[in-house]
């Protein structure tokens, strides 16, 4: 079953032309991964998909319904968050601040959630009371991800999460994606492909706005051709 | 907490609460007036803080607030008879009303037109006030004048005064430490970003504008009680003016730094300008010294030695 479908997205930015006939599915249960070289695209299909810049044409179905008539704070509503580029939190807000803030139903973050957050990346435990200006950066995008973790969504997508990040921290990263995929749909924004080939089911990768070409990760990882012509590895 | 806990914390203002209630003994009348003048205004401050402070929208035109809530209690005292506090609930709608419908119409946008709107809209209502067709009901350039009082004595105003610039700091600081408070921080700070956890951000500025605007139209009503008349000046740019550098200088996103501001510009407008010709002149000096140097405002300097303070203290 697909969890999310794309049909022929056209979304314009500042005029320009940057989805140019978008298809993909990305099927429940999955890690999918979203390939392509720097502006081919992929944040923007992601930010499309969460009505933050919201399609002119196409139609987008989540679970079967069509969502791109939907406002951008209402997206996150049917079960769907973001974890957007860039060590994303609010940085005059605690750790503990930045999670409740994402919670939509009740008051705090349930025990169970936080739990399942810590056993995903231990070091939070020490970092709740800390404002996110005064994190490091491999902690800052821990806390992005944990705050996508508190609502027990159905789909995650997950923008690059370690463009940046020291080895060791796209290690542990690594792990925690692995640990996360076990219970949600995951679409993975990613350059590297060492990583994203560790984790992923599908793949879809993006050139000049389209998606030209998907399939499961195997494929991929065998098809050395496919990879030098549109990842240049 | 235990008590004694909570003493120490909270000593300073507990000390500076007890001064401000010993005042009224010693002190002479006109100190009275001007510190009455302080609290009113440290309320209009604090409401133009969650707007700016802590929502991030920048009003040019906050006095309209201001003044529909001075002319509406004066209004309704004058011409129907009202008492004060019947006038409360009539200032409450009406402020809440504007800030709606200014909102509607300018906050769906880039935060940049409701301050132009706001500009024009004071421009507007200024107008109103002083023009010949309203002549019969607001005075124009006169004001109104000898509204009945509301308590007895001055000392009963004053702390009348005081109480309504405490209550007004409390539910303040309640607001902003509220999850609601939580939730402008962060749009303030990114408004995508609070988007896209599904917040409408819309909804969140319509609201901190109207509770913003009602605060500010109490203190107007406040200050239209305490003078027993109005001016369209209470309208005019210079009262947003006013505001704006308070809060600035003060220290704004922190409620203590805007009434501080309040005290040190009407202290400045009382005083040095009865001493010095040129003292706008040192004030706008001040203000861009502060706005280069202590962007969190003078309150800050307050906070640094505290920090000091309280660290040495522990050690
Ligand atoms: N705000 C914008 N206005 C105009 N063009 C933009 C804007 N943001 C991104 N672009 C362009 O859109 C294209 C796709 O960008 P993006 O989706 O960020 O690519 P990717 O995430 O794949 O690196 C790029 O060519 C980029 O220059
Ligand atoms: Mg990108």
């Amino acid at each position: 079953m697909n969890i999310l479908e794309m049909h022929n997205i056209h979304t314009y930015m500042a005029g320009f032309h940057i989805l140019e006939g978008v298809n993909l599915t990305a099927e429940h249960g999955k890690l999918t991964i979203l390939l392509g070289r720097n502006g081919s695209g992929k944040t923007t299909t992601i930010k499309t998909i969460m009505g933050l810049t919201p399609a002119r044409s196409g139609e987008i179905l989540f679970q079967g319904r069509p969502i791109q008539k939907l406002h951008d704070f209402e997206i996150p509503w049917l079960g769907i968050s973001l974890v957007p580029e860039g060590r994303d939190v609010f940085s005059q807000l605690t750790v503990e601040e930045n999670l409740l803030i994402a919670v939509r139903k009740g008051k705090k973050v349930p025990k169970q959630r936080l739990d399942y957050i810590v056993d995903i990346f231990p070091p939070m435990k020490n970092l709740f009371k800390k404002k996110g200006r005064n994190l490091s950066g491999g902690e800052k995008q821990m806390v992005a991800v944990a705050r996508a973790l508190v609502n027990e969504d159905k789909l995650l997508l997950i923008d690059e999460p370690t463009k940046g990040l020291a080895p060791i921290m796209v290690e542990s990263m690594r792990l925690a994606l692995a640990e996360i995929k076990k219970n949600a749909t995951i679409i993975l924004v990613e350059q590297n492909f060492e990583f994203a080939g560790s984790i992923a089911d599908d793949f879809l990768i993006m050139e000049h706005g389209k998606i030209v070409c998907s399939g499961e990760i195997g494929d991929l990882i065998n098809n050395r051709e496919m990879q030098h012509m549109y990842l240049g590895v | 907490m235990s008590i004694n806990r909570y003493l120490q914390k909270y000593r300073s203002a507990l000390i500076l609460i007890i001064i401000l209630i010993l005042l009224p003994l010693f002190s002479s009348e006109y100190i009275k007036v001007v510190a009455m003048q302080i609290f009113i205004f440290g309320v209009f401050a604090i409401s133009y803080d969650i707007l700016l402070g802590y929502t991030g929208i920048a009003s040019f035109g906050h006095a309209i607030f201001f003044g529909t809530g001075a002319y509406v209690s004066a209004l309704m005292m004058l011409k129907a008879g009202f008492s004060f506090w019947a006038t409360i609930p009539f200032v409450v709608v009406s402020c809440a009303g504007i800030g709606l419908v200014i909102g509607l119409l300018t906050l769906r946008f880039a935060t940049i037109y409701f301050t132009i709107v706001t500009l024009a809209l004071g421009q507007f209502c200024y107008f109103l006030l002083t023009n010949a067709l309203t002549y019969q009901y607001t005075g124009g350039d006169d004001g109104l004048h000898g509204l009945p009082m509301v308590l007895q004595t001055k000392n009963q105003m004053y702390y009348l005064a005081l109480a309504f610039l405490l209550a007004a700091f409390f539910i303040a600081k309640k607001i902003i430490s509220s999850p609601l408070g939580k939730t402008l921080v962060a749009i303030r700070e990114n408004e995508f970003r609070a988007k896209m956890i599904g917040y409408n951000v819309l909804n969140y500025r319509l609201i901190a504008l109207v509770i913003s605007g009602i605060m500010a139209g109490l203190a107007g009503s406040f200050n239209a009680a305490m003078l027993r008349s109005v001016f369209p000046g209470f309208m005019g740019a210079s009262t947003t003016i006013d505001v704006i550098l308070m809060t600035i200088l003060g220290g704004m996103g922190s409620l203590l730094g805007p009434v501080a501001g309040a005290a040190l510009v009407i202290i400045c407008q009382q005083y040095l300008s009865s001493y010095f010709e040129w003292w706008l002149l040192i004030f706008g000096v001040i203000f861009v010294l502060v706005v280069l140097f202590l962007p969190q405002g003078l309150i800050s300097i307050v906070y640094r030695f505290r920090k000091k303070n309280t660290s040495g203290g522990l050690n």
